[in-house]
This record gives structure tokens, C-alpha cells and sequence, in this order.
């Protein structure tokens, strides 16, 4: 059941002042220092909003905390794919809005390759691995037609979720989450999920439909991740914006290295440029050695 | 109480017209005049015939009162009161005349408005002036409670009645209504229903205190009220009325826990993302502080309960939680190890576990923090919590394999739509999951004091 819940308003001059952020959450969460074999780093170029194809490792300078690095290109579109969904169903989505969030779901599922595996992941006020990661994505087409709406929105438990199960193995990790809603029900802290971004090579993608993302949650997720926020009507057709974001995952390149001069531990800012093209470059703004 | 507010926001105004009662659309002024003391017997009569805990004509009769009426009920009442003694210390009797604002008014019947006529009558009869006066006052004291029963219904059983707030009457609050982590919209007026209801009762309640009625009464008013609103989250409404509640009682126990509580809610991320989300006019702004300033007074408030009230086994989960949350692992783990074993409640157990858990993690003692969430899991082996956070404390420590593993475990297979499953998924209103025995045992006391 879902709740109207009421806060309270003052006008403007008997307003408390606004706290600053917590500092407890991230103290909440030790890291561990520990050597790191090789850094993937899933890199966009774009140029003039068009995607720049045809690139090789020598084209690319990736600095570690300001360190050059030897270079690797892994992919460019040839790796298989896993894709995890997170998909919001809590009780706004009810209605016209799952389904089309089903079919844009089963749009995008009918764009992956035989190599690629999907997972559905749906959260309301609970987090449901509803179909793991398989080639068969049947199995996750059911589970989305399955799926029904209700509850609360345990967003930052469900994107926990999707980057721990995209690290399940050593192929391309996309998570796409797709909310209508900001967190209410969600047990781990968004500082620990960020935390956890920052040590992952899954890529995020999210989908904020209606909520201005002031928040930041999932921008920042995306952000730290290499990836995109991409904020859409409620009533907005999901296809084109899932579609999409397969589309553009495809055309990234995963670059690798194994980090040199640079110490063993604690964050790592990363630095992806071009030499000799031109173009935007997007990845993720670094790394947290270890775990 | 959702429902009710669903359809207040969908169809108020067509409810408007047929449930405001012609006057109570008049915000700005008081009612017209009429005879004397005539809103007293007219609200007196609704008292006297109304059942508790029951939506009767009464109930809903009370409920189109608006503020001006009600300050006029209170105005009335207290007037009378002053009356009534007055003619005792003259030794009036009850057919006597005497001058109230420039009217001639009978005692006997204002004294029967007060359920004192034969107070008055047999000290006439048989004066005894203290004797007299303590009658008087238990009289009047039986009057307000049960007026305090009625409106606690008229605000609880009563679907809403939106009263009028026109532009020239600008408002200093307002409540920022939220569903499913969307703002749904915002809404101007001063007070809620239940807030101008349950308002009231706490000014009869006062005043029956005042009067010398009995001690645990008003306690038991404020505390199933604020666990009702805290219940049904009625945040923006709870917060000045428990901020009035602590006023007239600082070292209640529970209404401190209860301000803890709220202030915890605060500082969740739920109420965090919403308020930072929200699209606020620019007259408006919203009066809740930063999670860590919010956690913070929280923890103050939880102390202080404790403090009053070592045995206050909830108040110390929660106190150990926040703890935590600021970041004071030792502090939360030694709070919550104590009273963990001997927790009888098996949610409350539940939470203790989780956030022992929890402390241990923030102190670095895996294997501990894994066991006590493996306690949590044996308690709700349905619940999903548990293995999300052992997930997330071997990931946090590396073992991406047996993070995965666990989520397969404990995230799998369908859920269901209730929420007795998890006891996480309540745990923001989990303190006032008493609140209907409180408003039960209320209820109780409240109408044994009219059957004195």
C-alpha cells in the first residue's frame, strides 16, 4: 500500500537552514587497498553528437592519476554483451507506464545477439532478481510480462543489485535502471552504492522518467560509472530511449591497462583523451583500487 | 486514512459544498452572534450524544467545525466555567440571572451546558464553596475529554472536509504531499483536518489538566495522537504538534522517542531525495535539515528517552541505529548488544539484529556482522534485507563472488504484497505500529473519565 505522506512546508523565512551532506554513510564503508592487474575503462566518443567509429588503442591517451598508461583496445562492438535491467515497479508505474516500459524492455531485448546474456532485476519497496543472467532471453521476457506493480521504490538496493550481478562474470556490463520515483524504501545508503560504483567496471545507464534529478542519485551513479542519465517525460515513449542506450553501449570502446607508476591503492582519477581526432570523449572519471 | 487522502486530493471540491457547514467557510472572522453561549450548547449536545471511536452525526457534524468555531466553543466554554464558579462564590442558585456580556443569562443553564446543574443546586441548598468548586471542575473535565474523544474521531473516522483559504488569508505553513517517492502536490492551508482536530483536543486536554483532571489522561491523548499521525505519516502535521506535546510534557519518554522518530525519518534518504527534489513556490521552503544535522537531533532526542526511561526497549534499537548512521559504530554496537538477546517483539528483534549487524560491518568484524545478519534472516527467513546487506558487506570487502551468490539467494523467487515479510519495509513508521492500542487504551481512559 502506498501512503500519502505529508511534510511539512514553512514560508521562507521560518525555514530551517539546510544541513550539509552525510559524512556518516561513506565512514560507514572501509575500503581495502589491494593491487590492481588491469583497469577497463568503456569509453564514448561522440562528435557533434555523432558517434565516432574506427578508432584503435594508439588513438587513445589514458592518463592515471596523471600517469600515462599502455593502452589496450579490447572492443569496439565485439564483445558479448551482459545486460541487466532494473526496472522500477512500484505502484506509479502501474498502468499505460509498465506497459510500455514492457515493451521497450522486450524492444531492447530483441536487439541483443545470440553471445549476449540479459537480467531482469524489478524493485518496489523489494528488490526481485526476476530472471538472471542467460543467452535465453526468453526467460526474461516472461519475467517482464510477469511482473506487476505495487509498493514503494527501493531504488538504491535494485542499482546494488544490478552492478553486483554484472560483475558476475568478465563480459561487457551495461545496467540500465529505469525509475518513475525517488528512493523510500531502500536498506543500503546511497554513499555505499556510489561507493561500490566506483569499483566496478559495469557501466549504468539510467532512465528518470517525470522526477527532476536534483538528487543526483542516479546521476551520479551514471557518472561514475562512464555512463549516461537520461531524464524523459512520464508519458514518454521508452523504446527509443532503451533502444538507444543498447545502441550506443554497443558502439563504445573498452580500452584496458595495466596501471604503472601510479600507487597501489586509493582512488585513481582517470583521464581518457584523443590523439589526433577529435571528438568528446565520456568514461568513467576514475577508479577505487581494490575491491 | 490513504484512501481518505487519495480522494481529498481527487475530489474535495466536490465534497465541499454538501459537508462545510455554512459558517465554517468564514476563516477569517468569528462565527456571526447569536444567544448566548449558543456554539457551547450546540457543540455540548454533539459531545454528549456522540459514541466513541464511532462515525455518528456527531462525528461528522464536529468536523465541519473550522478553527474560528472551535476558538469559540473553548472561548465559550472557559467563559462559562468562569460563570458558573462565580454564582457558586455568591451563592447563587440555579434559577438566578446573571450578566454575561451584556445579556442576562441563567446559572442553572449554563451549568447544565458545564454537566454541573446539581452542583450548583445542592450548593445553594448546602453550601460548601471548595467542595463546589472541585465538582465544577470535574464536571468541566468530563466535558473537555469527551470533547477531546469526539474531535480525535471527527478527525480520524470523518473522510476529509476541506475548508476554504482564499488568497487574502495567506498562510505561514503549508504540506508537501508525496507518494511513492513523487511529489503529488502541495497544499496551502494551515492545517489538516486531523491536525485542526487533534489541535483542538490538545487545548481541551490542557485545559483539563489544568482543571486537575486526572494525570495519566493527557499523556495518553498526546501520545496515541502523535503515534496515529506518525503512523500514517503526517509528518508535516506531527512535527508542531509534538514540538506543543513536549511543551506541556518535556519528559515524556515516549513523545521524546516519538520527535526522535520523526526527525530519524527525516534524515532517511527517502525524505532527503523527495525535499531536494521537490519543486517548492518561492515563498515556501521546507523546514527539514540535512540528514546529518537531522540524525543528529534524533539522537539527541532518543538519549534523552532513554534516559528517562532505561527499559524503553524500542527507543534503544532506534537510538543504536542512528548511532550508527552517524557513523559512532562502537557507540551503536554497544547500545544495541545489550538488549538484543532479551527483545521479545520479533520485528523489533529483527531491526536489533540488522543493526547490529550493521555495527559490526562499520567496525570491521565481518564474520560478527554476518552472523547477526544470519539472526535477522532466521527471524524472517522470508525477508529479503538481510542477505542484500550480507551481499554488501562482502562486497564491500571484495568477495564479488559470494556477493553475487548471496543476492541470487536472497533476492530470487516472486514476492509477495505483503509487507509482514520483511519488517524493513515498515520500518519507517515501525514506531508507531502501536498506535492503534495507544488510541484504544485512550479511548478507554478518556470515557471512563466521562462515566465518572
Amino acid at each position: 500500500m502506498i501512503r500519502v505522506a505529508r511534510l511539512l512546508l514553512l514560508a521562507a523565512a521560518l525555514a530551517a537552514p539546510a544541513g550539509r551532506p552525510s559524512a556518516a554513510a561513506a565512514a560507514q564503508n572501509p575500503t581495502f587497498a589491494t593491487r590492481v592487474d588491469a583497469v577497463r575503462v568503456d569509453v564514448l566518443v561522440t562528435d557533434a553528437g555523432r558517434i565516432v567509429e574506427g578508432l584503435s588503442a594508439a588513438d587513445f591517451e589514458v592518463l592515471d592519476n596523471g600517469v600515462p598508461q599502455q593502452v589496450d583496445l579490447l572492443s569496439f562492438g565485439e564483445l558479448p554483451l551482459n545486460v541487466i535491467l532494473a526496472f522500477d515497479m512500484s505502484e506509479s508505474v502501474a498502468g499505460s507506464r509498465l506497459r510500455n516500459l514492457r515493451t521497450a524492455g522486450r524492444a531492447l531485448l530483441g536487439g541483443l545477439r545470440p553471445a549476449d546474456q540479459a537480467a531482469l532485476v524489478t524493485f518496489s519497496h523489494a528488490v526481485v532478481l526476476a530472471a538472471d543472467l542467460s543467452s535465453d532471453t526468453t526467460l526474461v521476457r516472461a519475467a517482464l510480462d510477469d511482473a506487476a506493480a505495487f509498493g514503494s521504490t527501493a531504488l538504491v538496493d535494485a542499482a546494488y543489485t544490478g552492478i553486483v550481478l554484472g560483475e558476475s562474470d568478465r563480459a561487457r556490463a551495461l545496467l540500465i535502471v529505469f525509475s518513475d520515483g525517488l528512493d523510500t524504501a531502500s536498506f543500503l545508503q546511497p554513499d555505499f552504492v556510489h561507493d561500490t560504483a566506483r569499483r566496478t567496471d559495469t557501466v549504468v545507464y539510467a532512465v528518470s522518467a517525470g522526477i527532476p534529478e536534483k538528487a543526483g542519485f542516479l546521476r551520479e551513479l551514471a557518472r561514475l560509472t562512464g555512463g549516461s542519465l537520461l531524464e524523459v517525460g512520464t508519458r514518454a515513449d521508452l523504446t527509443p530511449a532503451l533502444v538507444g542506450i543498447l545502441s550506443e553501449f554497443r558502439q563504445r570502446y573498452l580500452l584496458s591497462y595495466a596501471p604503472r607508476g601510479v600507487a597501489p591503492d586509493g582512488w585513481h582519477d582517470i583521464t581518457v583523451r584523443l590523439r589526433g581526432a577529435t571528438g568528446a570523449v565520456q568514461a568513467r572519471p576514475g577508479y577505487l583500487a581494490g575491491f | 486514512m490513504i484512501d481518505r487522502l487519495s480522494l481529498g486530493l481527487a475530489g474535495l471540491a466536490l465534497l465541499l459544498p454538501a459537508l462545510v457547514e455554512p459558517g465554517a467557510s468564514r476563516q477569517a472572522g468569528a462565527p456571526p452572534p447569536g444567544p448566548p453561549f449558543d456554539r457551547l450548547a450546540q457543540w455540548a449536545a454533539l459531545v454528549r450524544v456522540h459514541a466513541p471511536g464511532e462515525r455518528d452525526e456527531a462525528a461528522d457534524r464536529a468536523a465541519t467545525y473550522a478553527t474560528p468555531a472551535l476558538d469559540t466553543v473553548l472561548d465559550e466554554l472557559t467563559a462559562a466555567r468562569d460563570l458558573v464558579d462565580r454564582a457558586l462564590a455568591a451563592r447563587h442558585g440555579a434559577v438566578a440571572t446573571t450578566d454575561w456580556r451584556g445579556t442576562r443569562v441563567d446559572v442553572g443553564t449554563v451549568a447544565a451546558l458545564l454537566g454541573a446543574l446539581a452542583t450548583v443546586e445542592f450548593h445553594a441548598a448546602s453550601p460548601d464553596l471548595p467542595r463546589a468548586r472541585r465538582e465544577l471542575d470535574r464536571a468541566t473535565v468530563r466535558l473537555l475529554e469527551a470533547g477531546a474523544l469526539l474531535h480525535a474521531d471527527a478527525a480520524l473516522v470523518v473522510p476529509p472536509v476541506l475548508r476554504v483559504t482564499t488568497d487574502a488569508e495567506p498562510d505561514a505553513r503549508g504540506s508537501l504531499l508525496v507518494m511513492d517517492g513523487r511529489v503529488t502536490g502541495i497544499e496551502r492551508t494551515a492545517d489538516s483536518q486531523l491536525s485542526t482536530h487533534f489541535g483542538f483536543g490538545s487545548r481541551l486536554m490542557d485545559l483539563a489538566a489544568a482543571l486537575g483532571g486526572p494525570a495519566a489522561n493527557r499523556p495518553a491523548w498526546y501520545r496515541a495522537t502523535t503515534a496515529v499521525q506518525l503512523r500514517d505519516e503526517m509528518f508535516g502535521d506531527v512535527l508542531p504538534y509534538l514540538e506543543h506535546a513536549l511543551a506541556v510534557l518535556p519528559d515524556d519518554p515516549v513523545l521524546l522517542f516519538y520527535s526522535g522518530a520523526l526527525h530519524e525519518v527525516f534524515a532517511l534518504p527517502r525524505s532527503q531525495a523527495v525535499l531536494q527534489s521537490a519543486e517548492l513556490p518561492p515563498d515556501m521552503q521546507h523546514s527539514v535539515a540535512g540528514s546529518a544535522e537531522e540524525l543528529r537531533t534524533a539522537e539527541r532526542f532518543y538519549r534523552r528517552a532513554r534516559d528517562l526511561d532505561p527499559a524503553f526497549t524500542l527507543a534503544t534499537v532506534h537510538h543504536g541505529r542512528v548511532l550508527g548512521l552517524l557513523g559512532d559504530h562502537e557507540a551503536s554496537r554497544a547500545t544495541l548488544e545489550p538488549v538484543r538477546a532479551a527483545i521479545a517483539d520479533r520485528p523489533t528483534r529483527y531491526y536489533a539484529e540488522l543493526f547490529l549487524g550493521d555495527a559490526w560491518r562499520g567496525l570491521g568484524d565481518v564474520a560478527r556482522a554476518r552472523d547477526h545478519y544470519a539472526r535477522a534472516s532466521a527471524l524472517y527467513p522470508r525477508a529479503r534485507t538481510p542477505g542484500l546487506v550480507a551481499s554488501a558487506l562482502l562486497r564491500a570487502h571484495g568477495d564479488r563472488a559470494q556477493a553475487v551468490a548471496l543476492i541470487r539467494q536472497a533476492l530470487g523467487g516472486r514476492v509477495g504484497r505483503s509487507l509482514t515479510d520483511d519488517p524493513w519495509w515498515t520500518y519507517h513508521t515501525a514506531h508507531a505500529a502501536d498506535a492503534g492500542d495507544r488510541l484504544d487504551a485512550m479511548r478507554r481512559a478518556l470515557h471512563a473519565g466521562g462515566a465518572r
